[in-house]
């Protein structure tokens, strides 16, 4: 592997610096399931084991940081405080310390984090026993702060797979790089403790090591970290389900085009890649059969198996993104959901989805996304015949792409039709955020030799913008 | 190289602009609320349109938003509209797609304190049911739903307008409020925050200008 570059390590840090933000604006718990993820870290931290209950039956120690912090409160009403002065502060510091003392171990109710895989939480065990010695707070902060170095890993592998995937002008990485760093949901989620952070970044490494199959050929220490980055995301949280079959369909074209190229040998990086990659979900059969446990594919229970038929399911997906087809019953009456879910939640629909702008700010912002996508299709029409040669490359990142837009559906049907959305939250797709990256690069450089490095500009300080105004936004809503 | 620092100062320029812009102007202040408290959840909308009425409140001068204390996590599209004798007073909407509970709904700014006014709510396309939440009261007293029936109770109205102060202005009470509540609280919370966007922001910047052909 080549060194990277010092303008990839500078956007991690933009990265990081925005997620280390995000972790001191978002309150406590006020990041979307944080109460139930770091129930799972001091479940697997204290005891070493795994959390058994999707019950919200935490430990009393978070309970009561939950309550003498008014989370709750503060999610219906903003302008709640808890805590005035450095007298209560102390208190709570306290009473959460006599608290650490006195609760028993763990936490095995970890909510709607229960049967996520255990990697993530395994690696934030990490700061939480560091901080052992402090309050639930300091632990919490220190675990966000872990998370905020993912942020940096996602923007790091971002600039590394644009130089593979766009290689000839690298100005365009650094502004895709930074676009994707710069993303205000990308920040709060890396502020917060939740896998979603991990899973970022791991995607945004797998998009990296595929692009430079894709363009340098698969070698053996290239498969072993596909592979790897594979078994990483199956650890990481059970949305990469639906990230992996694009991959491994990257890896057959890889095989194919390689065997077409060479010889026989040349399937094997792609089978190595394949079985490391699949050794997580393997092992888990394997041991769910030895132990006599039936539910040999826990992903799909942990999803939520759907209820309805096929065809429901299908509708409801399609609907979940696009709008609806004649003959197919409206899930989402009143709502257009590829713009108010994803578009304006990309945009800035942040802490709970309780905080977000004026409604002329997402209007604008669709101008501007419309001008973005205008400038992205003249550099692809540009470079129609490189988009041509290269069309299996991007059929393995729609792949990718599609395959995390399904199970994302399918959990959501999940909860249909009690909460006919309550899965469809723009964080789910940003895995992908090395393609949105893409598009900024490309986009600036639809501006043309002449032009485009000075679109690229603007772009920066577009996003730029939003981050800081979502920050502003975050802070206003919690502590104006 | 010109065009790229001619872009670069003409994007930072504007959201340094635009800061000011915001940082200068006032958040809603709180005028009145009805009184009635969010002691309860009153009912449940279903998912058929709806439209539901409170009469009774005294609606002030310069209100220009109203919090209805109606709870979705991807509310619809919602229209406001207050009557005084008979005849509309004031009315705004909320686009679909809001999450949360008590989300302002601008309306047309109110010249003058009217009482008594019935406020209504009313949503033709809902996607899912919305809590109605305030006080429970007699049938007398409680608001009205869609074939004009009792729902029980109060819903919890707050009256917004134009504040006074300048966000610049409450700067220190908001890095004070920032200040616990947390782990290692403190009055360095807000200058850190300050410093890490200077620092995205001049690392994203010197990466622009470093970037060649």
């Amino acid at each position: 592997m080549t060194r990277v570059p010092l303008a990839a390590w500078l956007c991690a840090l933009v990265a990081c610096s925005s997620a280390v933000g995000w972790s001191f604006i978002t309150p406590p718990f006020q990041a979307p399931d944080e109460p139930s993820h770091f129930a799972y870290v001091k479940q697997l931290a204290e005891t070493g084991s795994l959390p058994t209950s999707s019950g919200g039956a935490f430990s009393s120690e978070e309970l009561y940081a939950l309550q003498a912090l008014r989370s709750a409160l503060i999610r219906r009403d903003a302008d709640t405080r808890a805590i005035f002065s450095h007298r209560e502060q102390s208190e709570l510091d306290a009473r959460l310390r006599a608290l650490q003392r006195s609760s028993s171990p763990g936490s095995p109710a970890a909510g709607v984090a229960t049967l996520q895989p255990p990697l993530y939480y395994a690696l934030e065990s990490i700061p939480y026993r560091l901080a052992a010695g402090g309050t639930l707070l300091d632990r919490l902060q220190l675990m966000r702060l872990l998370s905020a170095l993912l942020a940096g890993l996602t923007a790091l592998f971002s600039y590394l797979f644009l130089r593979e995937a766009l290689p000839r002008e690298r100005w365009a990485w650094t502004v895709g790089a930074l676009g994707v760093a710069l993303s205000p949901l990308l920040g709060l989620m890396s502020g917060a403790v939740n896998p979603d952070a991990m899973l970022f970044a791991v995607s945004a490494a797998l998009f990296y090591c595929l692009a430079r199959a894709f363009h340098r050929g698969l070698s053996t220490r290239l498969a072993i970290a596909t592979g790897l980055a594979i078994a990483v995301g199956f650890m990481t949280k059970l949305n990469f389900i639906g990230v992996a079959p694009g991959a491994y369909l990257a890896l057959a074209m890889l095989a194919r085009r390689g065997a077409r190229d060479h010889e026989r040998s040349a399937l094997r990086p792609a089978a190595i890649a394949a079985a490391i990659g699949s050794a997580p979900v393997l092992l888990l059969i394997l041991v769910r059969v030895a132990s006599g446990d039936g539910r040999a594919a826990v992903p799909s229970a942990a999803i939520g198996l759907p209820h309805g038929s096929i065809a429901a399911i299908a509708s409801y997906t399609w609907q979940l993104y696009l709008p609806r087809l004649p003959g197919m019953a409206n899930d989402f009456p009143g709502l257009f959901t590829a713009r108010q879910i994803w578009f304006d939640g990309y945009v800035g629909r942040l802490g709970w989805l309780d905080i977000f702008f004026p409604a002329w700010v997402y209007d604008l912002a669709l101008a501007l996304a419309g001008l973005i996508l205008l400038a992205c299709l003249r550099a692809l029409l540009a470079a129609r015949a490189a988009v041509h040669s290269r069309l299996a490359e991007l059929v393995a990142y729609l792949s990718m792409a599609l395959g995390l837009m399904i199970v994302v559906g399918a959990a959501g049907f999940a909860s249909f039709p009690a909460q006919p959305e309550s899965y469809g939250q723009a964080r789910y797709l940003l895995p992908l955020l090395p393609l949105l990256g893409a598009v900024l690069a490309l986009a600036a450089r639809g501006g043309g030799r002449r032009w485009g490095p000075a679109l690229g500009a603007l772009l920066v300080s577009l996003f730029l913008a939003q981050d800081l105004f979502s920050q502003l936004q975050a802070v206003a809503h919690y502590y104006g | 190289m010109l065009r790229v620092r001619i872009a670069l100062a003409l994007g930072l320029g504007i959201t340094v602009v635009a800061v000011a812009v915001v940082l200068s102007s006032s958040p809603p202040a709180l005028l009145a609320t009805n009184s009635v408290a969010e002691s309860t959840g009153l009912s449940e909308t279903g998912t058929r349109p709806f439209r539901i009425c409170q009469g009774d409140e005294r609606l002030p001068r310069g209100t220009d938003s109203i919090q209805a204390s109606l709870e979705a996590y991807t509310g619809p599209r919602l229209t406001l509209t207050a009557y005084a004798a008979g005849r509309v007073v004031t009315s705004g909407e909320l686009a679909a797609g809001w999450s949360g509970r008590a989300v302002p709904i601008s309306v047309g700014t109110v010249r003058r304190t009217l009482s008594p006014v019935t406020v209504c709510l009313t949503a033709t396309l809902v996607d899912e049911p919305l809590q109605v939440v305030g006080s429970a009261t007699s049938a007398a007293r409680a608001a009205r739903g869609t074939l004009a029936q009792p729902i029980g109770g109060r819903i919890r109205l707050v009256y917004l307008g134009a504040g006074r102060a300048s966000w610049l202005a409450r700067a220190r009470s908001v890095a004070r409020n920032m200040e616990f509540g947390r782990a290692w609280s403190g009055a360095w919370i807000a200058p850190v925050l300050v410093l890490l966007m200077l620092v995205a922001a001049s690392v994203a910047s010197a990466l622009v200008l470093s970037a060649r052909e």
